[in-house]
């Protein structure tokens, strides 16, 4: 079983942490509430909406957007392109309105805003697939934006970056909660999820094995054993 | 004032155009790899030529009607193709194109192997319209297709069918119905290829059904590949070159197939992208040629900021 009988919640506005050893199903409980798996069992409520089963572009139109712990950006298409094609989604529910087009000025500026907020304006005529990994990490974000969600999944976004980078990266998260968005995030980079996280869940082998306050957590002997099994030392 | 030979070559370049249009939508922007289009201008064409020689509708009504049946069809066999990915979709399509040109084969209501003959040109003003006309008529529908294309490739359809090529997985947690949008691809691809075939059947006069069976798809396929997958310009590349080459070089004509083939792997090793697509070789000289003949007409921006 990937995960089981894993329960909690998350408040609004809230920066909620999911960590565990290799192979706790952090990933798996993404793609459950994204809707790339389907539970076999188990509700997943969202503003007080069922949404498990359901298919990923409902879920998105729900208010989620997630990232992905190995990046997925549009190889082939422009950074421009990559956001335009999450802002394109609105108006891809009728097929009327998906034969506009989409070069207009005020959809080629939302793009370049949201590239803004990440820190990417200047790459927008670039492939994709030139960019280098820190990059693609806030392409993601700015994908993930640009659905203008309520919930953000960032799936490992701070792993592969250097220092600086992890700053501007935290920096971007906390603005996110600022803008009345709520976050769960799953890291295995300890300093980060201790310094960001308001609340952390632990999973080992698809269970939960504690939930509570960062300082918590790191004082947890459940959550030390676990991850001593994997020779990872918490900060 | 062209001659009778040059008509026709110019006319089967602006049928291909057209059907190679339609592949371009399903398998270039779509990405989803179809092996059985010539199946699509088929259904065009015979719909047509049924109407129009069974039923005496006049061209201009069987022109819409084929155009709806070639929807009809890209619907059909686009929803098989909804529930498998990439490799198991070529088999899919691939196995429609035999059934397909079996059905036109054994089925005594579609004339059999030796097709329909007799299909009338259209009238014009109550008068047949003679080849000149005719090849007006091929070259507008040329131009509005090739309007639409650009059109759609510009719009968010076009977008998402791109994204979806790219990634559906995350096409689809972007929140686009990627289910839907590729229907789109095949039902929009299907007509432009029914109208490819509607086309080419009133020109003919007489079809069979071996005019859309597998290999008539493989020249499509290598048409819009060789030309430049995923753009227009190598559509019309493609689809120009391939039906010009084996009418001037009697060589290329005998042994087509082989020559053909031999194209096929040679730009998937050297220029997968074609010969005029999106980075290409050529295409990159020419862009930049491009630019730089242009760049006094254009107001210089400060370089990109690193």
């Amino acid at each position: 079983m990937a995960l089981d009988h894993v329960n909690f919640s998350v408040e609004r506005q809230e920066i909620l942490g999911v960590i565990g050893p290799n192979g706790a199903g952090k990933t798996t409980l993404f793609n459950l509430i994204s809707g790339v798996f389907k539970p076999n069992s188990g509700k997943i409520l969202f503003d007080g909406q069922n949404i498990e089963g359901k298919e990923p572009n409902q879920i998105a139109a729900f208010g989620i957007a997630r990232t992905f712990q190995i990046v997925r950006p549009l190889r082939d298409l422009s950074v421009r392109k990559n956001v335009l094609s999450a802002l394109g989604a609105k108006f891809c529910s009728k097929f009327i309105s998906s034969l506009m087009s989409f070069n207009k000025e005020s959809f080629i500026q939302e793009a370049r805003d949201l590239l803004k907020r990440v820190e990417l304006d200047g790459y927008e005529n670039e492939l994709a697939k030139n960019l280098p990994l820190g990059l693609l990490r806030r392409l993601e974000i700015a994908r993930a934006l640009a659905i203008s969600p309520l919930l953000v999944l960032l799936d490992e976004s701070f792993s592969g970056l250097s220092h600086q980078e992890i700053s501007s990266q935290m920096d971007l998260v906390k603005r996110l909660r600022r803008e009345d968005k709520t976050v769960i995030l799953i890291e295995h980079n300890m300093e980060v999820a201790m310094e960001i996280c308001d609340r952390i869940v632990v999973l080992e082998y698809g269970k939960k094995i504690a939930e509570g306050l960062p300082m918590e957590i790191q004082n947890d002997p459940l959550v030390i054993k676990a991850y001593l099994g994997e020779e990872e030392q918490i900060a | 004032m062209f001659s009778e030979y040059t008509l026709t070559i110019l006319i089967f370049v602006g049928a291909w155009i057209i059907a190679g249009l339609g592949f371009n939508i399903i398998s270039g922007y779509a990405g989803q790899f179809h092996l059985g289009t010539a199946v699509y201008m088929g259904v065009g064409a015979y719909t047509s030529a049924l109407l129009t020689t069974r039923f005496g509708f006049p061209f201009w009504t069987a022109l819409p009607v084929a155009l709806i049946f070639s929807a009809i069809m890209g619907f059909i066999t686009g929803l098989p193709a909804l529930r498998v990915k990439e490799d198991f979709l070529v088999v899919i399509t691939i196995g429609i194109s035999f059934v397909f040109e079996s059905l036109l084969i054994y089925l005594p209501y579609f004339g059999g192997p030796v097709g329909i003959g007799g299909i009338p040109m259209p009238k014009l003003f109550g008068t047949s319209v003679s080849k000149e006309i005719y090849l007006l008529m091929v070259f507008a529908m040329v131009i509005i297709c090739v309007a639409l294309n650009y059109k759609l490739i510009n719009s968010w359809i076009g977008l998402a069918w791109e994204s979806i090529r790219e990634d559906e997985m995350v096409t689809s947690i972007l929140g686009i119905d990627t289910r839907k949008f590729k229907l789109y691809a095949f039902i929009i691809g299907a007509t432009y290829c029914g109208c490819g075939g509607v086309l080419y059947a009133h020109y003919m006069t007489y079809i069979t059904p071996y005019d859309f069976g597998f290999l008539p798809s493989i020249y499509i396929v290598v048409m819009v590949v060789f030309g430049g997958i995923g753009t227009i310009r190598g559509t019309l590349f493609g689809a120009i070159f391939m039906t010009m080459m084996p009418e001037l070089f009697r060589f290329i004509s005998e042994y087509r197939n082989s020559i053909y083939g031999l194209l096929l792997v040679f730009m998937m090793l050297f220029e997968p992208q074609g010969i005029l697509g999106d980075r290409s070789y050529i295409w990159d000289k020419i862009y930049s040629s491009w630019k730089r003949l242009t760049a006094r007409f254009r107001t210089n921006y400060a370089p990109i900021n690193r």
